[in-house]
């Protein structure tokens, strides 16, 4: 037996795409968010929110993914932006490439582009899609905790948006808690609290969002 | 179940170094896997031998090195080993960290064989 020495990492195929999607969306400026959560915290509605506040001011491009239908994006697409879906049969989260077929030579067209990945809270964590940040969504009344049983995807993720603040009233849920069980993964994580019905913290997180947007468009044509 | 993906990207990697090698069989594959990488061994090993059944993988086997989460703390610089469920400093009582080792999945190793040495 003769022994190769590799030291390849397994997902180096998947990251070299990112590495060129990212490359693609620096020179234009386009800002890409990867939008990660258990299934039905609400990554739908609040793309569908932030679209509508945004979508005056900035070219918009969103992708849904789910295992099954074109739900999603056509719930997006009513809002007057491009949205397109990928439907990934059975796979449980989404890679480099298959952002890229669907969008890289035209996704430098828009300023922000919003990936919504399959509702799961761990195996797109080590997939690099090529975004900006990952944003984790977690629901009240879905588990306080849930961020400490899930560490790999809180590390992995910039942003953590509490969402249906609305419910508290009816829940045990406490959105500090949530919020200090994921600062317990991750102190530098960026926290906003939201409401898509009420609609708490909606300006909050759009302002922050737009800022970020201007931000990587001035990097981009100071090139 | 992203083991499965995961197996698959190994069994690519491992069957281009069979093919670049001209090797005939594949022996023990050697995998690193960091504790916070995400990666349930039973379900990786599972992925792994079920797709290579039948190919020219064969009888390779997958061995998995757990490899321990070893962070850097932000605030007073220790390095200490992060434990999966809790990720204060040893130190100073901080959470804030940069990881050095623990996320890794990487193939270390392939072991070949060919019919004729040479």
């Amino acid at each position: 037996m003769k022994k190769v020495d590799l030291r390849e990492k397994v997902l180096t195929a998947n990251d070299k795409i990112a590495r060129k999607n990212r490359e693609k969306f620096s020179e234009t400026g386009t800002l890409v968010l990867n939008l990660v959560s258990s299934p039905g915290s609400g990554k739908t509605a609040l793309i569908e929110e932030t679209v509508k506040a945004l979508k005056g001011e900035y070219k918009i491009f969103v992708i849904t993914g789910d295992l099954m239908t074109e739900n999603d994006a056509r719930r997006v697409a009513r809002h007057g932006v491009d949205a397109v879906q990928i439907s990934t049969g059975d796979a449980c989260h989404l890679n480099a490439r298959m952002v890229d077929a669907r969008l890289t030579d035209k996704g430098t067209l828009y300023d922000l582009v919003i990936v919504e990945n399959v509702g799961n809270l761990v195996c797109p964590a080590p997939y690099d899609l090529g975004e900006d940040f990952k944003v984790l969504l977690v629901a009240v009344g879905e588990g306080d905790d849930k961020p400490v049983k899930y560490p790999p995807m809180v590390r992995a993720s910039e942003v953590l948006v509490i969402t249906k603040t609305d419910l508290v009233p009816y829940t045990d849920s406490d959105p500090a808690r949530i919020k200090a069980n994921a600062l317990k993964i991750r102190p530098d994580l960026k926290v906003f609290q939201v409401s898509v019905k009420t609609p708490e913290g909606l300006d909050e997180w759009t302002s922050w969002l737009s800022s970020r947007l201007k931000a990587k468009k001035q990097t981009a044509q100071g090139k | 179940m992203h083991e499965l993906g995961i197996a698959t990207q190994i069994v690519g990697v491992v069957t281009r170094v069979k093919e670049e090698n001209s090797a005939d069989r594949v022996g023990l594959v050697t995998v690193d896997i960091g504790l916070l990488a995400g990666i349930d061994r039973e379900s990786l090993e599972f992925c792994f031998e079920a797709i290579t059944k039948g190919t020219a993988l064969e009888g390779a086997s997958l061995r998995i090195e757990e490899v321990k989460p070893v962070g850097k703390c932000r605030k007073c610089g220790e390095e200490y080993e992060v434990r999966p469920d809790d990720f204060t400093c040893s130190a100073c009582g901080s959470t804030d960290f940069d990881m050095i080792t623990g996320s890794e999945i990487s193939i270390r190793e392939v072991e070949i064989e060919s019919d004729e040495e040479g």
